[in-house]
């Protein structure tokens, strides 16, 4: 009897840990169609959580993923996330008392925007591209004016004497936000710090605002990024996230971004900028952990993380192959642990 | 009137005719056509990193005056990869002809290349396969085909680096051998180190292709590999492994344990382990001759007649085992030395490669 325990237990770790990396989804659906499930997904829609899990992720504002995800009901059976930033302490403590339970955040990946050229290889800064980009910049007075630049000389005398052309992402992106609230806004604020306005959102405004004249150009293009790039001329850049990159094999050359080139080792650690990291939050208690496991399993399997994923193909950068196989151990054994 | 009545010339122009018209059914891909994944060159598929790869030159390197092998010519091809119009990578391929029938004597490139810079696969009497990483000049000095690569780079405006890094394939079986180089921008390829670990990953693709079993998507090359995945294969061993478990073919624990011991599998070099074999010598050459002067001294108890025999034990020792030695040597030299030597073949910088990697 004494060594029948051990027996049930280590069974039942095993089921969870099955369930966790390989139950169908429907299983999920069947189980959300008795209890409801919260998943929701803020600022990364282009992801489409929704077609690896089967199920519908809400999409929410940052400001309201807080809200949404941990919102005083007693009848949820689930609540997961997908998002760009982490919760502050205060919000997790809250989310964890009205939710009831443990909140984990696990990093799943990361957006990331390359600067990809046509031909000439030269390295670009967050100031170079701000004021290639940006609709207005300071002036000689220190005042804003409207940009004028025409050619990269003009931003540097380092760069190529040809016409600034810009391919962004689609404005609905996660990439094209990593390009206005990251490498904009630090090439604002290190060219005009004093000429901005203390009020953040019109700081953010003044900042992000883009030319619209020949100089950029929006994706989707109708023809593919290669075709673009070699239609402009070499000292064309095309600002793509990874699902360009991997749906693009002749996208070859990245610049530089502020002396850093891009690359596992310096998007991990944070010197390349152009990033945002992926988390998936979950809720973790006893009642929920094998939904939620059911759920996160096959979000977190390397057929939708790992660099041959479903969610790469969708723009997810993805960990390393050491972290991805940690992650899944990790989340397994938090799950275990809930469940028992 | 016989065919041996016909003059010498009049022989001489129909068997080269003859020749011509069997090797007119196999179409030999033009300067300027583009390529993806793999390139056919002599029966033989040889990959190419992902991209659009452009034939920009194609030639033969006929066999030097004394090599006895029958592999008719060495068929070269050189391939390029560009970014507008720099040219970011350069493939050059270079294989047998035809099929020999008892292999190549090794090449000497790789073991000319610094430990740290190469790595070889496997090394056997009668196949091997290795890599190294070198530096080359994008010199006009080359074989034919580079000759050709070169007009058509002038031709196109295209702009060439002075210099690459490379990193070498050498892979030979009974029958064939590979010599391909892959140079690359050194503004795109990373370092050395991080070259050689790329070219690691990728070697498998020659062993492949020379039994005309490509069939996977190409490979990134090192620039798109740094943003993607530098792990190409271990990601898809993951993969693999969690296609099992989800198919019930293996249990979780089991796959856990996989996963966890495909993350600590490497390639090792084929290379003898030099500091243990070291090591062992020493040992046995201290140890012995101590052991038989403690015996020695037991037995006879005395000092002097210790260490003589100590000594003549020694001394003999010595003599029978550097002849065992020598005839070993020269026994398994006889047994790895081919007919066919590895050809002398010609290369993109030529004599101007910066490093060991001037080839064979």
């Amino acid at each position: 009897m004494t060594s029948g325990l051990p027996r049930i237990r280590a069974f039942l770790r095993l089921w969870l840990l099955t369930i966790a990396l390989c139950l169908p989804l429907g299983a999920a659906s069947a189980t959300g169609e008795a209890m409801p499930i919260l998943l929701v997904q803020s600022e990364l829609a282009d992801l489409r959580p929704g077609d690896v899990t089967g199920l519908d992720w809400k999409s929410t504002p940052r400001a309201d993923l807080p809200g949404a995800l941990c919102a005083a009901r007693s009848d949820v059976s689930a609540r997961l996330a997908l998002a760009a930033r982490k919760l502050t302490r205060r919000q997790r403590e809250a989310c964890a008392k009205t939710a009831g339970g443990r909140l984990t955040e696990s990093l799943i990946g990361r957006r990331a925007v390359f600067a990809m050229t046509g031909g000439a290889s030269f390295a670009l800064t967050s100031d170079m591209l701000y004021r290639a980009l940006a609709s207005s910049v300071p002036g000689p007075n220190g005042g804003f004016a409207a940009n004028r630049a025409t050619r990269w000389r003009e931003l540097d005398a380092g760069l190529p004497d040809a016409p600034i052309r810009i391919l962004l992402p689609s404005a609905d992106s996660i990439e094209y936000r990593i390009v206005t609230d990251i490498i904009l806004y630090d090439g604002c604020a290190a060219r005009a710090l004093g000429a901005l306005p203390a009020d953040p959102v019109k700081r953010l405004a003044l900042c992000t605002a883009m030319r619209s004249d020949a100089a950029v150009a929006r994706a989707p293009v109708k023809s593919s990024v290669t075709s673009w790039l070699r239609s402009q001329g070499g000292a064309a850049v095309a600002l793509i996230g990874v699902a360009t990159l991997l749906a693009e094999p002749d996208l070859q050359t990245a610049l530089p971004l502020d002396g850093v080139a891009p690359g596992f080792a310096t998007i991990a650690d944070g010197r390349y900028r152009a990033v945002l990291p992926v988390y998936l939050e979950t809720m973790m208690s006893g009642a929920t952990a094998r939904t939620v496991a059911a759920i996160a399993g096959p979000l977190l399997a390397e057929s939708t993380i790992g660099p041959l994923g479903r969610l790469a193909r969708q723009g997810l950068a993805p960990l390393e192959a050491a972290d991805r196989v940690k992650l899944r151990r990790d989340l397994g054994r938090e799950f275990e642990n809930a469940a028992e | 009137m016989r065919p041996s009545d016909l003059p010498q010339a009049i022989r001489a122009a129909l068997a080269a005719l003859f020749l011509l018209q069997l090797g007119a059914g196999a179409r030999a891909m033009e300067p300027g056509e583009a390529v993806q994944a793999s390139i056919g060159l002599a029966d033989k598929q040889l990959p190419l990193p992902s991209g659009t790869w452009i034939v920009a030159g194609r030639g033969v390197q006929a066999a030097a005056g004394d090599a006895t092998g029958p592999y008719g010519v060495v068929q070269t091809s050189i391939l390029l990869l560009r970014s507008g119009d720099r040219v970011t990578a350069i493939a050059e391929f270079n294989t047998n002809e035809i099929s020999v029938s008892d292999g190549w004597n090794e090449p000497g490139a790789c073991e000319a290349a610094p430990a740290e810079q190469r790595l070889i696969r496997y090394r056997s009497r009668l196949d091997g396969a290795c890599v190294f990483v070198d530096r080359t000049r994008i010199a006009t000095i080359g074989p034919p085909a580079w000759r050709q690569a070169l007009s058509f780079v002038a031709s196109h405006d295209l702009r060439l680096p002075e210099t690459m890094l490379t990193a070498a394939f050498l892979v030979h079986d009974r029958q064939d051998m590979v010599d391909a180089r892959l140079h690359f921008d050194p503004a795109e390829a990373g370092s050395q180190d991080a070259l050689l670990a790329w070219a690691a990953e990728f070697a498998p693709r020659f062993e492949q292709g020379l039994a005309n079993q490509l069939s996977d998507p190409p490979l990134d090359g090192p620039a798109r590999a740094a943003l993607l995945s530098q792990t190409p294969s271990l990601d898809r061993r993951l993969l693999e492994l969690e296609t099992l478990l989800r198919a019930g073919t293996i249990g979780s624990a089991e796959a856990q344990a996989q996963q966890q011991a495909a993350l600590t599998e490497q390639p090792r070099s084929a290379e003898a382990a030099g500091g243990t074999a070291a090591m062992d010598g020493w040992y046995y050459r201290i140890s012995t001759p101590l052991i038989n002067l403690v015996t020695a001294y037991s037995v006879t108890q005395s000092a002097p007649l210790a260490v003589a025999i100590a000594l003549t034990e020694h001394v003999a020792h010595s003599v029978v085992y550097a002849a065992t030695q020598a005839s070993w040597e020269h026994a398994t030299r006889q047994a790895s030395e081919h007919q066919t030597p590895w050809p002398a073949i010609e290369h993109i910088g030529g004599a101007a490669t910066l490093l060991a990697g001037s080839g064979s």
